[in-house]
């Protein structure tokens, strides 16, 4: 007879609680036929409710999306619709010295100024009613409607990550306008300062390292010899300042070879054990999303008794360009949406980067520029991209590591080119966050959000977004804008944050992301968190689950930043202060 | 298993993981077996949640849109049709009085088995929506100079957006074994009176005599959802006869409103112009629906049957609130033609809810006389004057409405009302 092991409850997770078992005889200890009465079934909701919730791999996902923007750059435009439209910063329009704010509605989620049928009825009489139905609204450039206003700035969708790309080209660019070329696959840029019997290494991103870890270096000033050659250990983390460890490495020159020296930037890869390189260095790599929805399967609607903290800054412009007189204007809105896709996704289907089913999805805002006064397709870049007086070259326009290739379409009004975004069909591929993974650690760490980046077509808004001597680094191919975090993360399932390992031979039964790992010879897992189970750190999924799907509710800040005003959050308390200066996030 | 010996040592491989499991599959076999008696008995799995349809998109004046119109069509008390509140005894002007807050209409979605004619002994209620009075049109009436509210409602995701979604469910899993499932509902409609507490029905058509009303024919729009096409959920609204073509027109675009008509009165005529004949598919069959009335030829606002043309209308209004005029006086003149035969013609004043005012209707017609009623303060709402007879003929006639404020209440509105016997 088969001997047969009862796991305590407590050893499903970590600090997993007890809780009474029940033991079911298995058929196969007898030969007689099943009678009535020998499989007795206890009827419990609880549990019942518990195996259906986890059973289920249907999620809808909503929430609300709050606009965190202020619209501050002002200028000049040719194009009569948007001029006659420009929040004025006088009273009065003067051709030959004017500025205005493009409207909030360029930017808004949910578009107000669409054309749409307003009734002006008439009566003679009690009794009488007579329709007069007229059209109203409209920008003078093109003509949407009520129908088309939700996808005309933005459009959202749910994407998953399905493949890695370690071989995609990125630019890091010092002030100076000094720009290293690297791909993803080199790992995290370094500045180097030489601090006399070792190197300071400053990232602009957390490095996610170590004391007495190793790293593995190269670039320009150390690229000879494999990586046995270049690998250092880290001496030790951090300098002077406020958090600094997270950023800054520190390298003993003892550890380099009389040959070895280093400047400007390098690129550095963790390394977990120097005597087994090839088995514990992380991999760095740009991570691919897949659309799975497309614009028919979300709604978006104004959120109702919302009440933003910030102003809507508007007036009543006295006269505009085209001497309307009191005409309402808004130059922000702090604007606030739910967004709600209509139909659940069932998780099951896909798999992830790293072949199980997916723990996360994503909520992807795209920029349409569906009135075409913004330049197009959006520029890629990622967070380590965002400085504070200059513009990365990562987004020139003849990078080809900054193209997102995105669909776009066409149409020229009075001489000038506008070119619209299309709708992203099923399944497009999407670039997004700068990923390291260590196979040790089994764990994906993201190092840089992903960011998209529009700017205004200078032939129809002028803002001097073109002029060097305004911003740092900015040039025709790549003017200052706007900048946006691509891709929200929705959690959906909890991996555990230990790993699991046996040598088990009964590999049938192991969970979904096992892995074998050459270096301990173990199998290894993460487990999966059941639905409801929160752990004692906080780690855990809890959603709403009724009509067999869970309802996931995904409140988003969406940050619209101005890349001319942008500060990286500084060192140390005497900088944040400073921050109070800035005028907008 | 035979071993055949032929005089030579044999091996025999014996692989230690084989076990001949003739129990195989049982356990899961079962587990799936407990797992459906499981769900079936107790908390089966159904979709209950309900989400959002969308009236279906049209194009109207170029633009794609969404907008849904409803009028509503009361008897006046000279049994006309007219898209106004008086015949209610409501105070229609946007002063927001609690009649007027109070009162609604009630659109009722049915469904029936099969999706057989709905009547009374079949029809399922499965949810209704409310139309209240302040959410409704506005007008300014031009010879009262006074902004009102008027028994039509537009709902579009710009404004007013409970009219325009439907909430049903996204599946029929809920509904399964049932005769309920499907996309089709029957909708009519009610208004809930809070002046007088009363219920009126409506019809889909002028339904001139309530004892030749068939409700089937006469009573329901069809609202059809549709899960699939884009947009996603959406609904439309078409004609409904059971006889004649079932799903006819579609209704409810800005230039082609969903009417529902009160139903009953004399043999009035509408004030209106109906559909004309060539938007509308419905054919009734008067050998098979003799109770069927519709009147397809549009008929001019200003036409009466009874043998009287009143060219101005037969209504003068007067709103007031001090400080202001008092009394205020409003004013119809016209021309009438009366045809055929004499007719007898009265008048009503109406004061609606201010008993404390005065209020006093008057109808003269040149070179005939007049007459004239007073509605004292404390008096009841509606008072009728003495009958004039009038002789085939063309006359000028005025008519006149004067309200009193008498203290006690700063503001009233009376309305005087010419009638014909």
């Amino acid at each position: 007879m088969e001997n047969k092991r009862i796991l305590s409850p407590t050893k499903k997770f970590k600090k997993a609680e007890s809780e009474d078992l029940q033991v079911r005889a298995g058929l196969e200890r007898t030969e007689k036929l099943l009678r009535e009465g020998d499989k007795t079934i206890i009827l419990d909701i609880a549990e019942l409710y518990r195996k259906e919730r986890n059973q289920s791999s249907n999620y809808k996902i909503y929430g609300k999306l709050n606009m965190v923007f202020r619209n501050l750059y002002s200028g000049t435009s040719p194009y009569s619709p948007l001029l006659n439209n420009l929040f004025l910063t006088t009273e009065v329009y003067d051709p030959t010295d004017y500025e205005g704010f493009k409207q909030y509605n360029e930017f808004a989620f949910l578009r107000g100024d669409y054309v749409r049928e307003t009734s002006l009825p008439s009566a003679n009489s009690v009794g009488d009613y007579q329709p007069n139905i007229t059209l109203s609204g409209g920008t003078g450039h093109i003509d949407f409607t009520q129908m088309d206003a939700p996808f005309m700035n933005w459009n959202i969708y749910l994407t998953y990550v399905f493949d890695t790309d370690p071989d995609y080209n990125m630019r890091y660019t010092l002030s100076g306008n000094t720009t290293y070329e690297f791909t993803a696959s080199m790992g995290v840029p370094f500045r180097v300062t030489d601090k006399g019997n070792y190197y300071e290494l400053t990232s602009p991103i957390p490095h996610n390292m170590q004391q007495g870890e190793y790293v593995v270096l190269s670039g320009d000033t150390i690229s000879s010899g494999s990586n046995i050659d270049r690998v250092f250990g880290i001496t030790s983390l951090g300098n002077e300042y406020h958090d600094s460890e997270k950023y800054t490495l520190n390298l003993n020159k003892s550890d380099f070879t009389s040959t070895q020296t280093i400047s400007g930037v390098v690129f550095g890869r963790k390394c977990l054990d120097k005597e087994n390189i090839d088995e514990t260095i992380s991999n760095y790599y740009v991570r691919k999303h897949k659309t799975i929805t497309t614009i028919d399967d979300y709604i978006l609607d104004n959120a109702g008794f919302e009440s933003p903290i910030f102003e809507i800054e508007r007036k009543l412009q006295f006269e505009t360009a085209d001497e309307r007189d009191n005409v309402y204007v808004e130059q922000n809105r702090p604007e606030s949406v739910l967004y709600h896709f209509k139909n659940s996704i069932d998780l099951n289907q896909y798999r992830n980067n790293l072949g199980y089913v997916p723990t996360e999805v994503f909520v992807t805002t795209i920029f349409r520029n569906g009135h075409g006064y913004f330049n197009y397709p959006p520029r890629m870049g990622w967070r380590f991209n965002m400085h504070d007086s200059w513009v990365d070259n990562q987004f020139d326009n003849n990078f080809s590591g900054s193209d997102t290739n995105l669909p776009s379409t066409t149409t020229v009004k009075d001489g000038i080119t506008f070119t619209m975004g299309e709708e992203l069909p099923l399944g497009t591929t999407l670039n997004g966050d700068f990923v390291e993974y260590n196979n040790v650690e089994f764990k994906e760490t993201i190092l840089s959000d992903s960011f998209h980046k529009i700017s205004s077509n200078e032939e129809v808004f002028n803002h001097n977004q073109t002029d060097p001597t305004k911003y740092i680094g900015s040039s025709t191919t790549n003017p200052s804008g706007y900048l946006y975090k691509v891709h929200h993360k929705v959690k959906l399932r909890e991996l555990s944050p230990y790993i699991e390992t046996s040598d088990t031979d009964d590999i049938l039964n192991l969970p979904d992301n096992t892995i074998y790992d050459d270096y301990l010879g173990l199998w290894k897992w993460r487990d999966l968190y059941d639905h409801g189970y929160i752990d004692p750190d906080g780690f855990g999924t809890n959603f709403p689950f009724n009509n067999n799907q869970h309802y996931v509710k995904n409140d988003i800040n969406f940050y619209f930043r101005n890349e001319d005003s942008f500060r990286n959050k500084a060192y140390g308390i005497r900088n944040q202060r400073r921050r109070s200066e800035d005028d907008i996030c | 298993m035979r071993i055949r010996f032929d005089g030579e040592d044999q091996k025999l491989i014996l692989n230690q993981q084989q076990t001949f499991r003739t129990d195989a599959g049982w356990d899961e076999s079962f587990q799936s077996f407990e797992d459906e008696v499981l769900e079936s008995i107790i908390n089966p799995i159904e979709n209950y949640e309900t989400c959002r349809y969308i009236h279906k998109p049209y194009t109207s004046n170029g633009i794609n849109q969404t907008d849904i119109w409803f009028h509503f069509y009361f008897i006046n008390e000279s049994g006309n049709y007219g898209l106004d509140y008086v015949s209610q005894g409501l105070d229609q002007t946007t002063k927001l009085l609690s009649d007027v807050k109070n009162s609604f209409f009630r659109l009722e979605f049915y469904k029936t088995p099969n999706n057989e004619a709905p009547n009374r002994s079949n029809r399922r209620l499965v949810f209704a929506k409310n139309l209240s009075l302040p959410i409704g049109e506005r007008v300014i009436v031009d010879d009262i100079s006074t902004e009102m509210f008027v028994p039509v409602f537009m709902g579009s995701n710009y404004k007013n957006k409970e009219n325009m979604y439907l909430f049903w469910f996204e599946d029929d899993t809920v509904l399964e074994e049932t005769t309920l499932t499907g996309t089709t509902f029957y909708m009519t409609a009610k208004f809930y009176n809070a002046a007088d507490g009363s219920r009126t029905q409506f019809a889909n058509k002028q339904v001139s005599d309530s004892t030749t009303f068939v409700e089937e024919d006469d009573m329901y729009f069809l609202v059809e959802m549709n899960r699939d096409d884009a947009p996603t959920y959406h609904y439309e609204v078409r004609d409904y006869d059971s006889t004649g073509t079932v799903r006819g027109n579609r209704r409810g675009e800005s230039s082609d409103p969903i009417k529902f008509y009160e139903i009953g009165g004399t043999g009035g005529t509408s004030n209106t112009p109906t559909p004309s004949p060539s938007s509308t598919t419905l054919t009734p069959t008067p050998s098979t629906t003799p109770t069927v009335t519709l009147t397809p030829t549009p008929t001019p606002s200003s036409t009466v049957t009874t043998g009287a043309n009143w060219s101005n209308g037969t209504s003068a209004m007067v709103s007031t609130s001090l400080p202001g005029d008092n009394p205020s006086t409003g004013t119809t003149t016209g021309t009438l033609t009366v045809v055929g035969g004499p007719v007898q013609v009265y008048v009503s004043s109406y004061k609606a809810f201010n008993y404390a005012n005065t209020s006093y209707a008057l109808l003269e017609i040149s070179g005939l006389g007049q007459t004239a009623v007073t509605n004292p303060s404390g008096g009841s709402t509606t008072v009728y004057s003495s009958v004039l007879t009038v002789p085939v003929g063309t006359y000028t006639y005025t008519l006149s409405s004067v309200l009193t404020i008498d203290g006690g209440l700063t503001s009233g509105m009376a309305s005087a009302n010419i009638l014909t016997q």
